[in-house]
């Protein structure tokens, strides 16, 4: 009973931490990132363009923004998916297990989230190109549902491989 | 666990865009009856444009043809799919009987209803506290508008709208998984900590 008492205080203590390193990230990124989110823009518009060109579609990439055929979109806040990795590595910042774990959950987690925000730009750059009825509901809708899946099954997917072990 | 999650998350958000209007009508709702607290000049009104929430604002005196109106969207279920996302979570979890999971999904969309609200509240003062651009490179500074007041409420209003939407739906959804039981755990200890928490309550 009292390893049950244990368990269930250490869960909570495991929201908690998770509320404070969500807010402590979010204070991080917004007061201090800016350059790093701009050069983190620039970059994924330049990696859009250059994923493009391998598809076969001429783009280029000026700033943060990318372009194609008369169709350009700006790499903003949220399409850097820099909150979303900043809200993954809350939950596996607080979750109980060791620093070289936790290490490993984020280089591997932000690898996905940075791989699958990549194609949700290729993927926009092609709606707007080819299909541009398609690309407000797929911005606003199955994009921002894909992307949260994608952060929660990254981190159950990172919880799961420790839960043998743990 | 991760195939039933897509499934319920690809059903929610269906459900999501149906819902949507009904929702964003309940929340003008709320907004309306707060208004007299909440905003700082008269004649502004709250309209639900399909699942969004605007807020009109007069910017001259009600004399001027045709009268000078400033719309912001203060609340669209196309930017909120927390509530999607924490539904599928919880229909998804396994080792949750029915009643735990409606139990869950009940307060869990109730206080996550509540970030809602409190996410339209701040991002109408937000834009109360926002000069409005006027030509030719002016601002117009509205009834309400603080230095102070605008450098408070704008961390909040960002917090709220990009971490927000992720942010409210997983800590609720934690939160159950500790207050419910979360799933993998053997059957006796969940039974056990039930059990506990039962006795506590006594």
């Amino acid at each position: 009973m009292t390893d049950v008492a244990e368990r269930r205080r250490r869960e909570w203590r495991f929201c908690l931490v998770f509320a404070l390193l969500g807010v402590a990230s979010f204070a991080v990124l917004y007061t201090a990132g800016d350059p790093v989110v701009r050069a983190l823009n620039r970059h994924i518009a330049w990696s859009t363009a250059l994923v493009l060109g391998g598809l076969g579609i001429s783009a280029g990439a000026l700033g943060a923004v990318v372009s194609a055929g008369g169709f350009a979109v700006e790499i903003k806040n949220n399409c850097n998916a820099i909150y979303e990795f900043g809200l993954y590595a809350a939950a596996v910042g607080a979750y109980p297990t060791s620093l070289r774990a936790k290490a490993a959950g984020l280089v591997v987690g932000g690898g996905v989230l940075y791989a699958v925000n990549l194609a949700r730009v290729v993927s926009l750059m092609v709606l707007g190109l080819y299909a541009r009825d398609w690309f407000e509901v797929s911005h606003l809708y199955v994009w921002q549902a894909v992307f949260f899946a994608t952060v929660v099954a990254c981190w159950f997917g990172w919880v799961l491989r420790l839960r043998p072990r743990a | 666990m991760l195939g039933r999650f897509l499934l319920a998350l690809a059903g929610a958000s269906l459900l999501w865009l149906a819902v949507g209007p009904a929702y964003a009508w309940g929340l003008a709702a709320v907004a309306r009856a707060a208004a007299p607290v909440t905003a700082h000049a008269p004649g502004m009104r709250y309209e639900v444009v399909g699942s969004r929430v605007h807020v009109v604002r007069p910017l001259g005196p009600a004399t001027d043809r045709p009268p000078r109106e400033l719309v912001y969207i203060v609340w669209a279920a196309s930017s909120n799919f927390g509530l999607p996302l924490l539904a599928a979570l919880v229909v998804a979890t396994p080792g949750w009987s029915w009643g735990a999971r409606a139990r869950a999904l009940g307060w869990g969309l109730g206080l996550l209803t509540l970030t809602q609200v409190a996410s339209l509240f701040v991002t109408f003062e937000f834009w109360q506290q926002m000069p409005v651009p006027e030509a030719p490179g002016g601002l117009l500074y509205l009834p309400g508008h603080s230095a102070l007041g605008l450098r408070l409420v704008t961390p909040i209003f960002y917090f709220f709208e990009i971490m927000g939407r992720g942010f409210f739906a997983l800590f609720i959804y934690f939160a159950s998984l500790v207050a419910l039981g979360g799933s993998g755990r053997p059957a006796s200890e969940e039974q056990g900590s039930r059990g506990l928490a039962r006795r506590r309550r006594r």
